[in-house]
């Protein structure tokens, strides 16, 4: 709700004109397409969208992590005054894991089997702060019992085996806030995790970033985590983001049939229906995009506009800037027929 | 929050003593454990352990100094002065033998170390870089185990010229492919897994990550490969010995002594198969040995 007070004030971190591409044997994939967002200290900026929205690549790019065949294409990413990208190899490391921190899907996955939970937290200690292995271990145990696990000592000298999901998913946010980062993006944090446990790490996370201050990037397909969490959400579709405001603005009076689609999708326990909405199609193979709205084939409302690239609509009130990328914002819309 | 943590505070409270016990031990605690069930595998490390203790202690060990010549008391049947009889030049095969652990051993050893360190790094490169450097190393891989061994074997010793040292890294060459080829392996898949993304995440460089997460869970599967690539090295060694080329007399050498007893199989056999049972029991203490690591350090049978 503090969106307004930093108006004007330079954010923390900021992604113009992302674009991100994957070299195929058949060409270049765009799987990011000319995505810019900003987020400030101590506001939660939630990233929704179906599997292969962008939404990971996204973020893997702001710690660029993108892997061969996967190339940054163009556009910028601000952080503390500099172009992330201008950044060499070395420079980066430094930023990763101290500045920039990132926790992961899979917490099962996640953590080394074979190397205890205390020294895989102390890991980025030692690694940044240059701290010595003892006084590492300290401070290990000191972010366990931070995020909650009981008789953190014990814990410390323990392997992953030895822990349920949402423990590990607990040391995955200890090994992630050890060195207090300013931005924390979260890769679906909840996905693997059973929903009570999920509630808890949702509200670990909102507890820690008003304790630390630092900015969140929450990625999901969850809806329930972004009205949870959020304060402003992205909406992403095929690489682009098609709508975008402030949680309450996004989730109560989507604006882009897509966004309408996603909210009527979710089961309603108050509502007693057979049958569950869906949005028809698939989500369209980046190599063969429609033309126009990506949306379009799948859109209720498309009409022969669509056809061509959708314009950005903005205003609408609300706490947030709020934008949608939708035909039937623009004034060109009403004269239009059906198709 | 907190209705987790009692929870498992809970459970822990009613898992008895003992479980709460097995739970905290280490993997490889774990390991050893169900690797001392095995009554033929714990036989087999008891005579590895002799073995190494008679190749330390051969000197006092020994009954005789395995070089003394005593022309007079040549190819004696075994006996009380002589427990395994003497050989042609009279030393006494007992002796010969002792010492020969020494060789037998450290050829063992020391190559598949060689091969090891030789093969890990190659292998863990090629897994991790992939692209140009994998193609290079894959190749190199290939060529190298395309030749039959004892005569790759042959060709390098010729080179080399014999000599126990140069025996150590002709076998070593011999055997880096296999470690090269299972951590290409292991790496590529374990690259993928999320903590070592996770490791990159939190600023590690690509050597940290290597080294400190990809390789240890290598661990288990290296340790197997090096006790199962001893045996094939002390027989290779025993080959090479045996036409010559390995170790030179009069170091004594298993191999080098069947070699020599050769001549003398039809009227005196014990000469012969002395050292060949000392190969036998060794390269068979030391495959039961590996079988038996193998089965205790494999995650899919640990229950």
């Amino acid at each position: 709700m503090d969106t307004l007070a930093v108006q004007g004030v330079p954010s923390l971190l900021s992604v113009r004109n992302l674009r991100v591409s994957f070299n195929m044997k058949r060409g270049a994939v765009r799987a990011v397409d000319d995505v810019s967002f900003e987020v400030s200290r101590g506001e939660t900026l939630g990233i929704v969208g179906e599997s292969g929205c962008g939404k990971s690549v996204t973020a893997l790019s702001i710690m660029r992590l993108i892997a061969e065949p996967g190339r940054i294409e163009g556009g910028q990413i601000r952080y503390g005054g500099v172009n992330l990208l201008d950044l060499s190899m070395r420079e980066m490391r430094g930023i990763r894991g101290n500045k920039i921190a990132m926790i992961f899907q899979e917490p099962m996955t996640s953590l080394n089997p074979v190397l205890t939970i205390g020294s895989q937290i102390s890991e980025a200690l030692r690694l940044h702060e240059g701290l010595g292995r003892r006084e590492a271990l300290d401070r290990a145990v000191e972010m366990l019992s931070v995020v909650n696990i009981p008789m953190p000592e014990k814990r410390a000298r323990e392997y992953p085996h030895q822990l349920s999901g949402g423990m590990r998913q607990r040391v995955m946010i200890a090994m992630a806030l050890c060195c207090k980062p300013d931005v924390l993006i979260c890769d679906e944090p909840t996905t693997a995790l059973d929903v009570t446990i999920q509630a808890q790490i949702i509200s670990l996370i909102e507890d820690l970033k008003v304790r630390t201050g630092a900015a969140v990037i929450m990625i999901t397909h969850d809806l329930g985590v972004i009205s949870e969490i959020a304060d402003k959400v992205i909406v992403m579709y095929a690489g682009k983001i098609i709508e975008e405001g402030g949680k309450t603005d996004v989730l109560t009076n989507p604006l882009h049939p897509y966004t309408e689609g996603l909210l009527n999708a979710v089961p309603r326990i108050d509502r007693d229906s057979d049958e569950l909405s869906v949005i028809p199609g698939m989500v369209p193979n980046l190599a063969f995009l429609p033309e126009g709205c990506r949306f379009r084939p799948r859109c209720r409302y498309a009409r022969e506009i669509c056809r061509s690239a959708p314009v950005k609509a903005s205003g609408f009130g609300g706490i947030a800037p709020r934008g949608v990328s939708c035909w039937k914002f623009q004034p060109a819309w009403g004269g239009e027929a059906d198709v | 929050m907190a209705t987790e943590g009692a929870g498992l505070g809970a459970a822990g409270g009613f898992a008895g003593q003992e479980d709460a016990e097995a739970r905290s031990r280490g993997f490889w605690a774990d390991s050893m454990s169900r690797l001392a069930e095995n009554r033929l595998v714990l036989a087999a490390a008891l005579i590895l352990a002799v073995l190494v203790a008679v190749a330390i202690f051969a000197p006092s060990v020994a009954p005789y100094d395995p070089a003394k010549q005593s022309l007079a008391e040549s190819l004696q049947g075994p006996g009380a002065r002589h427990l395994l009889g003497t050989d042609e030049m009279g030393r006494d095969i007992l002796s010969r033998i002792i010492y020969g652990t020494r060789i037998s051993l450290s050829v063992g050893i020391v190559s598949q170390i060689i091969a090891c360190c030789v093969g890990v790094c190659l292998g863990a490169l090629a897994g991790f870089y992939g692209g140009f450097t994998d193609t290079l190393i894959s190749r190199a891989i290939e060529i190298f185990s395309a030749f039959p061994e004892l005569l790759f074997a042959i060709g390098i010793m010729f080179v080399l010229g014999p000599g126990v040292i140069n025996v150590f890294i002709a076998l070593g060459l011999l055997s880096w492919t296999r470690y090269a080829r299972l951590v290409r392996g292991q790496v590529m898949q374990l690259r993928e897994m999320e903590y070592a993304q996770a490791c990159v995440a939190c600023g590690g460089s690509n050597a940290r990550v290597i080294l400190r997460h990809l390789l240890p869970n290598c661990f288990s599967t290296i340790i197997v490969l090096v006790t199962l690539g001893i045996p094939g090295a002390i027989l290779m060694e025993a080959s090479l010995s045996y036409i010559g080329l390995g170790v030179q007399p009069p170091t004594a050498s298993w191999g080098q002594m069947i070699s020599a007893a050769q001549q003398y199989i039809s009227f005196y056999p014990y000469y012969s198969i002395a050292p060949g049972i000392a190969i036998i029991v060794t390269v068979l203490a030391f495959n039961i040995f590996g079988d038996g690591l193998r089965d205790a350090l494999d995650p899919r049978i640990r229950e």
